[in-house]
């Protein structure tokens, strides 16, 4: 049975799968590595994932919508898409069953397994929602791998030398995570991780949304959708660009903008300056963790898209007094790690000699009394049961006590965080345990926690003196559904349909179009709507040879189109 | 030692060979194939490369003891420990130059290994010149004025903003120079001897946030002592949300809320009439020296029940939270959230009493129901009766 690899990121999503003693990635149905993290839906009802949902998002906002892995395992987020309300489970699933689809187009069987990449820093309720997800795509997640790990592996195995420590960062769309990783004689031993999991790309990107619209007053509530998305795509262009020239001038792209506007490296690099402070926390508290000065590392290695900004690597280089290495494609690399474990799960000969062992992030524990709360406001200690960046997967047992005369309940409560009061940590689940009556302190109850290499949490609970247990994996209050709720929400997707993988490429150049339409005034405008129509005829007469023709020129004047852009 | 038959080799600070030896063992126990066996493992492995030179020896001599060995080692310990004495020696005399030598040092060591990978183009051009325009023996002089000026007035240092020059500093973006800087204000937080402790504290919950110091705790301890970092850092993880600790009285119930019981309440009520009658006769008794007897003794019962709507209140308002037959059987009254009531929520649950006790046999029977043992003023005016 063929599993594949899935690395599903806050932008950009891309499958891949174990061959021939390598990872090979999986081009999607427009024969493209990466498929963008949108989806929208058409007016025909109809599903659309990647390229012309991300099209879309100019032309019809209120239909497509995109960054949800931002939410998923969160509380409440609901995204209207037309008629559907959609969970970002539900919305990540869409995607999965995307990817799904193009894998078996690929292999030409049926694909039912998949190892899917989740950020290290992810708490145990992204992590089950992220395997939901993958469940409700009709896949079983073999293993969630963190990204990081998965981008190790591939350096790993490929680029460094036997007994090297390397420092992995890894900053994508949404997220940022840091590894320090080991690699010696067919082991790949992750020693310290952290990570934050709201700091990547697009925070850069609001950073230049906000000049944009302090620059031109404009109120960012009296945006409508579509200007909104105008903008923020104008700007992600810019950003890119930036990456390359010190300047960049962008046209008129709202009507409050008279001439055009320029923003340099510098001011970004300015306004960016709380977020580069936030990246240097989590990699200081990783060298820290893993008591390694920065001199022991014998490399540092960007992945994700991220790192490509300039001043992400400067920032780098001044950090470590040297230069970052990121020889292979940053966006793509992940998925590479994930095919690579994908193949170790398949059993693969040729990898018969790797073995991977990661770490728990972030420290997890129970709540328990505060007796120097003299106020209340503190609130319950934290101790910790499993400290952060202990090697999964790993089960460690700590006893606690009643607290006072005939306590007949014992509440356990689960925190995930560093902090000494549980207030400032992340609450995710509760047991409760009934104890006989007793004077206080007699009654003890066994809380063990289990770590499994999934970075999934189970909590099992056994009262000392009745030799009764309690058993919980966590589920997490919010996101995480019940039985009933699950299988409407399978249902739903049932119904669903996504786009034709035919004419998908003739779809994304109609939403390429009707984005122009969107975009520009006068003659100009006039002309797209013209070859718009013309091209919709064509495609409806179903004359195979000439609508491929004419798409094939439609594409032509369109990436025309494109050229003369935004950029001055 | 165990750890070495589950790594099966020899006893060794070879960290090579450990490591070599615990790949071979985890091909045979993976992790998620063989869970438990790998958890073993790898405390084994991590046990073994701990493990110092020393304990070694010891457990080698343990098996085969000639006294020829005994001697040669004594000898060798005795020359390693004067190896250790000259180092020290040689580290004292280090820490005797100024700090800025020092980092000068070790920059320009790092800079030698730069130099060796000079393929990279662009970039390394870039943090070369980025080197070169940055003297850090320099900046290091021009940051130290900075932070010796702001430490002259405490009471400027203990607010966040005069330290935001910190966050501008280009240099303090290399790891080892701001970590130089954090241990060498930190020292200089320790020495401000003439400023009240709060103010030190206030001070290192200002600059903790930009050092990190809650994350360095570990590092800090072993350089300065735990008793003194304790003293700084205080027990919490949470700089900046804790301020200078402020007197305040026990406001707040802390521990589980345990109600009382109804015959505790019942018997601490009984106790309080008896209290009242007492005074009731004192007060008699001493007006009847006074030769006003007629005209208190009648109302004797109405006075104490006045008395004890006035007084009650008060008393459980105060810090004692309950009238003196509450205190001694130890229960008192607070809010739902255990906090100690106010004077106006004592007179409403005094009234929320007396309206209660005025229906006395409904009230009885409604109190004889309750299951927990919350009798009906404490239910009308929101307040309970719990264990201290």
């Amino acid at each position: 049975m063929r599993i594949i690899g899935i690395d599903l990121g806050t932008t950009n999503s891309a499958c891949s799968f174990w061959k021939d003693g390598k990872p090979e990635l999986i081009p999607n149905r427009l024969h493209k590595l990466l498929t963008p993290s949108v989806v929208g839906v058409d007016d025909n009802g109809e599903i659309l994932v990647g390229e012309a949902a991300k099209h879309r998002l100019v032309s019809h906002p209120s239909r497509t919508t995109s960054v949800f892995k931002r939410y998923i395992g969160a509380a409440g987020y609901q995204c209207q898409l037309g008629k559907c309300e959609f969970s970002s489970v539900e919305l990540s699933s869409i995607v999965l069953r995307s990817l799904k689809e193009d894998a078996e187009h690929h292999l030409g069987e049926e694909v039912t397994q998949a190892v899917i990449s989740v950020p290290a820093y992810f708490n145990d309720a992204q992590r089950k929602a992220t395997k939901l997800a993958g469940e409700l795509a009709g896949l079983t997640v073999e293993r969630l791998i963190n990204e990081p790990t998965a981008a190790a592996m591939v350096y790993g195995l490929h680029h460094i030398s036997d007994g090297a420590q390397f420092l992995i960062l890894d900053m994508g769309g949404g997220t940022f995570d840091v590894s320090l990783v080991e690699y010696f004689s067919g082991v790949l031993e992750v020693h310290a991780s952290s990570g934050d999991n709201f700091l990547g790309g697009e925070d850069f990107l609001n950073i230049l949304v906000e000049k944009y619209l302090d620059d031109h007053r404009i109120n960012e509530k009296k945006l409508s959708s579509t200007e909104r998305q105008q903008i923020i795509e104008a700007l992600n262009k810019a950003k890119h660009q930036l990456t390359f020239d010190k300047s960049v001038t962008i046209k008129s792209i709202h009507k409050a903008q008279g001439e055009p506007w320029t923003i340099d490296r510098n001011t970004f690099e300015q306004l960016a300056k709380p977020l580069l402070y936030r990246i240097q926390t989590p990699i200081e508290r990783t060298l820290n963790d893993a008591k390694i000065s920065h001199s022991d590392i014998d490399e540092v290695v960007l992945v994700g898209g991220a790192t490509r900004m300039p001043m992400f690597r400067s920032l780098i280089s001044k950090m470590f007094r040297r230069v970052p290495s990121g020889n292979i494609n940053p966006d793509l690399v992940v998925a590479m790690g994930v095919a690579i474990q994908a193949g170790l799960k398949e059993k693969n000969s040729d990898l018969d000699d790797i073995v991977l062992t990661d770490v728990c992030p972030y420290t997890l524990g129970v709540e328990i009394i505060n007796p120097e709360d003299s106020n209340g406001k503190q609130g319950g200690l934290f101790m910790p049961i499993i400290d952060r960046n202990s090697t999964v997967p790993t089960s460690i047992v700590k006893t606690l006590c009643t607290a006072s005369d005939n306590q007949t309940q014992l509440n356990i409560s689960i925190y995930q965080g560093e902090s000494r009061l549980v207030k400032n940590n992340i609450f995710l689940g509760k047991l409760d345990a009934n104890v006989p009556k007793g004077p206080e302190g007699q009654e003890t109850v066994d809380v063990r926690y289990s770590y499994d290499m999934n970075g999934l949490l189970e909590i099992d609970v056994a009262v000392n003196s009745t030799n009764k247990t309690y058993q919980k994996t966590i589920f997490n209050h919010s996101d995480l559904l019940s039985v009933k709720e699950l299988s409407s929400s399978k249902a739903k997707l049932a119904l669903l349909k996504l786009h034709p993988r035919e004419n998908e490429t003739y779809r994304v150049l109609i939403a390429r179009a009707e984005k122009f339409y969107e975009s520009t005034l006068g003659n100009k405008r006039n002309y797209i709507g013209n070859i718009l129509s013309q091209f919709e005829q064509v495609l409806e007469s179903q004359d195979l040879t000439k609508i491929d023709e004419t798409s094939k020129q439609f594409e032509s004047i369109l990436d025309e189109l494109e050229q003369q852009g935004m950029f001055t | 030692m165990s750890c070495w038959n589950s790594l099966c080799i020899e006893p060794t600070t070879d960290k090579v060979a450990i490591k070599r030896a615990y790949a071979s063992q985890l091909k045979t126990h993976k992790p998620d194939e063989d869970p438990e066996g790998f958890a073993v493992l790898h405390a084994h492995y991590k046990q073994a490369l701990k493990t110092k030179p020393q304990t070694i020896e010891v457990s080698e001599s343990h098996t085969v003891v000639p006294a020829s060995i005994i001697e040669t080692l004594r000898a060798e310990k005795l020359k390693t420990d004067q190896n250790i004495i000259e180092q020290l020696k040689i580290e004292l005399s280090k820490a005797e130059q100024p700090i800025v030598q020092y980092i000068h040092e070790t920059l320009s060591s790092s800079n030698t290994a730069d130099a060796q990978k000079t393929e990279l183009e662009l970039e390394l051009e870039k943090s070369k010149a980025f080197s070169n325009e940055l003297n850090f023996e320099t900046e290091w002089r021009r940051l130290k004025t900075k932070i010796d000026h702001v430490l002259i007035f405490p009471q400027k240092a203990a607010h966040k903003n005069s330290w935001s020059f910190l966050e501008d500093n280009e240099a303090l973006f290399d790891i080892e120079f701001k970590a130089y800087a954090s241990s060498y204000v930190f020292e200089q937080l320790l020495s401000l001897n003439n400023v009240p402790l709060h103010k030190q504290r206030a001070i290192a919950a200002a600059l903790g946030t930009f050092f990190r110091w809650s994350d360095r705790k570990v590092l800090l301890e072993a350089q300065f002592g735990y008793e003194k970092v304790l003293q700084l850092l205080g027990n919490s993880k949470s700089e900046g949300t804790q301020n200078t600790p402020k007197w305040s009285s026990n406001k707040f119930h802390h521990g589980p809320i345990i109600f009382s019981s109804y015959y505790r309440k019942f018997a601490s009520t009984s106790i309080d009439i008896g209290f009242i009658a007492i005074a009731q006769y004192c007060l008699a008794l001493i007006t009847n020296l006074i030769g006003l007897e007629h005209f208190l003794l009648e109302y004797a019962l109405i006075r104490g029940i006045v008395m004890y709507l006035i007084l009650a209140p008060i008393l459980e308002a105060s810090p004692l939270q309950g009238t003196p037959g509450k205190n001694l059987l130890n229960i008192k009254i607070t809010n739902l959230k255990g906090r100690r009531i106010n004077i106006f929520h004592a007179y409403l649950r005094t009234l929320c009493f007396a309206l209660s006790t005025v229906g006395f046999k409904l009230t009885l029977w409604i109190n004889f129901f309750s299951k927990d043992g919350k009798l009906l003023h404490d239910r009308l005016s929101r307040s309970i009766v719990i264990k201290r």
